[in-house]
């Protein structure tokens, strides 16, 4: 849509930028990832029509040009000329003590700027602390992990899922029932549940039920649930039951005419919460030579 | 006759996805619109001027 010269009449109503990452950590790829940083961006490609003053976002352009076209004229009357370059020199400087700790990832500097008033200087003060000293990390996760800004978030989560600190166990739930502020929040649950295979108790096993036993093959978020309830139940015996029963429901139903790839995912799915129930029950059962609907239901009698 | 027309469907391809797919997840912004990549420039002007910052996040694919 973008090379579309229909587009043309927007030319000249936004200040147009490209950002462009090629995870190569060049000062270029740093430059762009504090943008996508300040943005809270996970996913690619991604149009954000945003206030210069606020950087708050105020459209979506669509993926038509009529669509794109609205959306601009709609921002362009939201937006004034401002006499203050207040907030791009805020933004400035930010980005001075953001690459300040890019260059030297000094764990007090970052122990400071945690708690920096600019989410792209919290994050580098985050990055820095998961590597150096991840349990100062765990230690504040609560609050840490309600600050609305998904790459943020997912770093939290990467380091209790290596802390397994069962103090957030809490919060990582509620992120799992509602993945509130976020732009991508399939992939956020897939972190807290992530995180709640090595912090999670027997109250995690139901707030983490639907998703394993949604049959959603071709989400990841399933067989990460999957994983996640195997995981509770070695750490806690007591969740065994609780989990045998949620992952006897998670064998995925076949579609009626599944496509290739349908049944490629579909089976390593149902193969995935067939181990899974064995590493919790101890019991050996066969896998059936092949998966269909009517050897699905036989595998969960069988348990 | 069959290399002209070879020749020809290939323009015509080209013509119709090159500047997306020369485009897509590339370095290179898609042609037309007056593109930057300095988000302190491009916030200044765009506060002095009143107008909104339209941001294209790509990366390489």
């Amino acid at each position: 849509m973008l090379p579309d010269v229909a587009l043309k009449p927007a030319y000249s109503r936004v200040v147009w930028l490209y950002v462009f990452r090629d995870f190569s950590k060049s000062a270029a790829d740093r430059a762009a990832e504090r943008i996508a940083l300040r943005f809270g961006l996970t996913s690619w490609p991604q149009h954000l029509l945003v206030d210069p003053d606020s950087l708050r976002v105020v459209g979506d352009t669509g993926r038509t040009s009529q669509r794109f076209l609205s959306a601009v004229d709609r921002a362009a009357s939201r937006v004034k000329p401002s006499r203050s370059l207040m907030s791009a020199e805020r933004v400035q400087r930010a980005d001075a003590r953001a690459m300040e700790l890019e260059k030297n990832r000094n764990v007090a500097l970052a122990g400071e700027y945690l708690a920096d008033a600019d989410i792209v200087v919290r994050f580098r003060a985050l990055e820095t602390l998961a590597e150096k000293q991840p349990k100062a990390v765990a230690a504040q996760a609560l609050q840490l992990l309600r600050v609305p800004n998904d790459p943020f978030r997912y770093e939290v989560c990467k380091v209790l899922a290596k802390t397994g600190d069962s103090a957030a166990a809490d919060a990582l739930q509620q992120i799992v029932k509602q993945p509130a502020n976020s732009r991508n929040p399939n992939v956020l649950r897939m972190r807290a549940v992530t995180a709640l295979a090595a912090c999670g108790d027997q109250d995690s096993v139901a707030v983490i039920a639907p998703f394993a036993s949604s049959g959603q093959f071709l989400n990841s978020l399933t067989a990460t649930s999957v994983s996640a309830l195997a995981a509770i139940a070695d750490r806690r015996p007591a969740a065994k039951n609780a989990v045998r029963d949620v992952l006897k429901r998670s064998y995925p139903q076949p579609p009626a005419k599944p496509t290739a790839v349908q049944q490629r995912y579909c089976l390593s799915l149902a193969k995935k919460v067939h181990a899974a129930l064995q590493q919790v029950t101890g019991r050996q059962v066969a896998f059936p030579a092949e998966y269909n609907r009517s050897t699905r239901g036989m595998l969960i009698q069988s348990w | 006759m069959n290399l002209m027309r070879h020749a020809l469907l290939g323009l015509t391809i080209a013509s119709v996805c090159g500047p997306v797919s020369a485009t897509a997840g590339s370095e290179t912004p898609p042609p037309g619109a007056p593109w930057q990549r300095d988000f302190g420039k491009v916030q200044r002007e765009a506060l002095r001027t009143g107008k909104p910052i339209f941001i294209y996040f790509t990366k390489t694919y």
